[in-house]
């Protein structure tokens, strides 16, 4: 999927996903997972993503919003919102290219 | 009893994970359904939290404390103590092979000696300064109260004993070193022990009001043997270095290890005493 990055390790696709859900608006773990299983399929469990979520919040790419509830939602920042261009860009390289050797054109009839 | 191993699985996280995330994954836990793989996923959630614990937003780094890393560094290095300083085939192969590059061999040896019995002598010197502070107190007068220096000297009284009944018992117990080249790296075996075990006093005088000008002092002269203990090492390490070929791999894996687990527990035993972070000589605790 994304181009890894060591800090992200493993968690790489996972934080994409993240990443992904959040650029629509904030979120809390729950309909994190949700979504995230609505658009992509992935049905993540809660250890993966908040190991996912730790890292995205320790590199900046994500933060809590402050709240008085037990479920705190997280958004994301201007420089989660600047990766996930760059890994959306890499992954469409990786998709036209894909498609040229393959042969594939898509929309195609 | 699914939601409740998830629930016990959540307490395998580290603390400041749990203070971070823990409310939040509970109520994760109790919305959804809880299957085999949500409970592997957080068993391996719990391990890479481990694995990974500075990057837990607000995490301190973890500190194993002195008191439980010492002994078990101690035992390591009694474990080292025959296959390093006792091998007498490799000692002596090792110290013949060194002879032959003229009288450089024997200065090292003597070298790494003396450096070794000073790093012993400055850490049993390092109680100097409570016992100076405590005695005047004891007869009313001096900068601390009669009260501060019944609970230090007895420290630095029990320090004292405990080095002088592990050498005693070591020298009874343990195989001789071999030739001069076991004889020079003996001291690197020992001092560190001795070092760790006169740490009781400076650890009980650190919570003691008005020694800390005390503790300082003690630590830095537990500072300057952790030096010289280094440097002693490092002249065994040349030595070993001119016979390297009459030298077995177990006698040179034992040797580095020793070395190794030796400077650390100096280094160990001196920052316990300086360095805040350990809490020895933290203002808080001092005054």
């Amino acid at each position: 999927m994304a181009r890894r990055t060591p800090e992200l390790g493993r968690f790489t696709d996972v934080a994409l996903l993240v990443l992904i859900s959040l650029a629509e608006g904030q979120k809390h773990g729950y309909r994190m997972i949700s979504d995230i299983e609505q658009f992509s399929g992935t049905s993540l469990e809660p250890g993966t993503l908040y190991g996912a979520l730790m890292r995205l919040e320790e590199r900046g790419w994500i933060e809590p919003v402050e709240t008085t509830e037990r479920r705190k939602p997280y958004r994301i920042t201007d420089a989660g919102r600047e990766s996930l261009r760059e890994q959306l860009a890499t992954l469409r390289r990786v998709e036209q290219a894909g498609a040229r050797r393959a042969g594939l054109a898509w929309g195609a009839a | 009893m699914m939601r409740l191993l998830a629930a016990l699985l959540l307490q395998l996280y580290p603390r400041p994970w749990r203070r971070r995330y823990g409310d939040e994954v509970a109520d994760l836990i109790a919305a959804r359904p809880v299957r085999a793989r949500t409970l592997f996923d957080l068993a391996g959630g719990a391990a890479d939290a481990w694995l990974h614990r500075r990057r837990i937003p607000g995490a301190t780094p973890l500190r194993v404390p002195p008191a439980l890393t010492l002994p078990f560094a101690a035992y390591t290095l009694i474990l080292l103590w025959t296959p390093g300083v006792s091998h007498a085939p490799s000692l002596r192969g090792v110290s013949a092979s060194a002879a032959g590059h003229g009288a450089i061999a024997q200065r090292l040896a003597e070298t790494a000696t003396s450096l070794f019995v000073v790093a012993g002598v400055l850490g049993l010197l390092s109680l100097a300064p409570l016992v100076t502070t405590a005695l005047p107190a004891l007869r009313g007068s001096g900068t601390v109260t009669r009260a501060a220096a019944r609970r230090v000297l007895p420290a630095v009284l029990v320090a004292t004993a405990l080095v002088g009944v592990f050498h005693v018992v070591f020298h009874q117990l343990a195989r001789s070193p071999a030739g001069p080249l076991g004889a020079a790296m003996a001291g690197g075996f020992l001092v560190p022990i001795t070092l760790a075990l006169v740490l009781l006093a400076p650890m009980v005088a650190a919570r003691t009001p008005g020694f800390a000008p005390d503790v300082c002092a003690c630590g830095t002269q537990l500072a300057i043997a952790a030096i010289c203990t280094t440097l002693g090492w490092l002249a065994v390490g040349v030595l070993l270095a001119l016979g390297l070929a009459e030298a077995s791999q177990g006698f040179l894996t034992a040797v580095a290890a020793g070395a190794v687990i030796s400077i650390g527990m100096v280094t160990l035993t001196a920052r316990s005493v300086m360095r805040p972070s350990g809490k020895l000589a933290d203002p808080a605790f001092v005054s």
